[in-house]
């Protein structure tokens, strides 16, 4: 723990949530996944893990095959949230537009519950549609507060930039890009904007050609973060870490090509901010580029 | 049936070279990816159980994902036998 106590949950929790971990997070991001679970109760949130929890599914695959898979793999996922008698928050994009997709629609369609109920019997379980799917980005900015981030939180001393991710653009009126923004903006120095930050990341695109994934989108997104000269590239989505780890391996053994941009997710800023210190969510652990920069500026910083 | 419509024939449902792979690992692990020795041990070093409570630790999800995928017979759409976890087309 760092010399500063964590912030103190002094608020009474009425948010009660079941974070899903996804495929990714779990295994190639302990750093986030546990700077999730420590800091969201610090800050008042109920969180506790969906457990036997299996991939959200890729609603991109499988409404192509049979949408019928795609509704019922990803009801079996929402209904064990909802026998905890809690939400489902998710913190990737890709997982979070499948089950919000998915909730949505046998919210609104009975016919298509009743058919996914006739598939979940079979497996001895049953979804009776009657929980909220939230992303992280919406339980901070709105449930935790921005206020309260801006005014009670320090700022972690450093320059980044920002990769949303498509999947970030589900709303029309873009509010999760903008809360992103805006939460990211209030935990560091400053958020540098370019030109590609809306531009995927390629993960979908590395289904069908891994070349043009790699080439025509991960390095093109490298080369403009690394031309800013910030000390990271932010990011929330688990599919997109997961390309952008693939895309370093790939580049790096094909031509030699390095990025050397830590990749961070939201979390560790508010994580380090709210007082845990780097080892206390293993920080250093698994990383595509050395994060002791970071940790030398926060903790010079604090001193 | 085959005395009414002759002509018809098994289809072959055409995945992607990259969603084969990804799919025999949904159905035999519930996930994506494995655990490795490597993931348990960083997953302890920050402060988390080696496996998480996703299927990894309960594999009846699994159980139950394969029960499910029978019962909506899309393992004979996709041509894939779950218990060899091999695809009937190339």
């Amino acid at each position: 723990m760092n010399e500063k106590e964590p912030v103190a949950n002094t608020e009474t929790s009425t948010s009660r949530y079941a974070f899903f971990l996804g495929c990714v997070m779990p295994v190639k991001m302990p750093w986030a996944e546990s700077a999730i679970m420590k800091t969201l109760p610090r800050l008042g949130v109920d969180l506790t893990y969906v457990t036997k929890s299996t991939c959200c599914p890729r609603a991109g695959v499988w409404i192509s095959v049979d949408k019928r898979v795609w509704l019922t793999l990803a009801s079996y996922n929402l209904l064990q949230a909802e026998q905890a008698g809690r939400d489902l928050m998710a913190s990737c994009n890709g997982c979070y537009v499948t089950l919000y997709e998915a909730n949505k629609l046998l919210k609104e369609d009975p016919e298509e519950l009743r058919m996914v109920n006739e598939y979940l019997q079979e497996a001895h379980n049953h979804y009776n549609a009657s929980i909220r799917v939230r992303h992280l980005l919406e339980v901070l900015y709105e449930e935790v507060g921005i206020e309260r981030i801006k005014t009670e939180l320090p700022k972690v001393p450093i320059r980044v930039a920002l990769h949303p991710g498509c999947h970030m653009r589900i709303f029309e009126d873009g509010r999760l890009v903008r809360y992103f923004t805006e939460l990211t903006g209030a935990l560091v120095n400053e958020v540098v904007p370019y030109e590609l930050e809306q531009m995927c990341c390629g993960l979908q695109a590395n289904l069908a050609d891994r070349e043009f994934a790699t080439y025509e989108r991960a390095k093109q997104k490298f080369d403009a973060i690394k031309a800013l000269g910030v000390d990271a590239l932010v990011i929330v989505c688990s599919g997109c870490y997961d390309q952008f780890e693939r895309g370093i391996k790939i580049l790096e053994k094909e031509i030699g090509y390095k990025f050397d941009i830590p990749i961070i997710h939201l979390a560790e800023l508010l994580a380090l901010s709210v007082g845990f210190a780097p080892d206390d969510f293993g920080m250093r652990l698994l990383r595509t580029a050395s994060v002791e920069p970071i940790i030398e500026k926060w903790e010079n910083r604090t001193r | 049936m085959n005395e009414l419509f002759p002509w018809r024939r098994p289809v072959k449902v055409p995945l992607p070279p990259g969603v084969k792979p990804q799919l025999i690992r949904h159905f035999s692990i519930g996930l994506l990816y494995p655990i490795t020795e490597e993931t348990k041990q960083c997953r302890e070093q920050a402060g988390l159980s080696p496996v998480p409570p996703t299927a990894h630790m309960y594999p009846e999800a699994v159980e139950d994902i394969r029960t499910l995928i029978r019962a909506m017979k899309v393992d004979k759409k996709i041509g894939l036998d779950l218990d060899t976890m091999e695809y009937r087309f190339s």
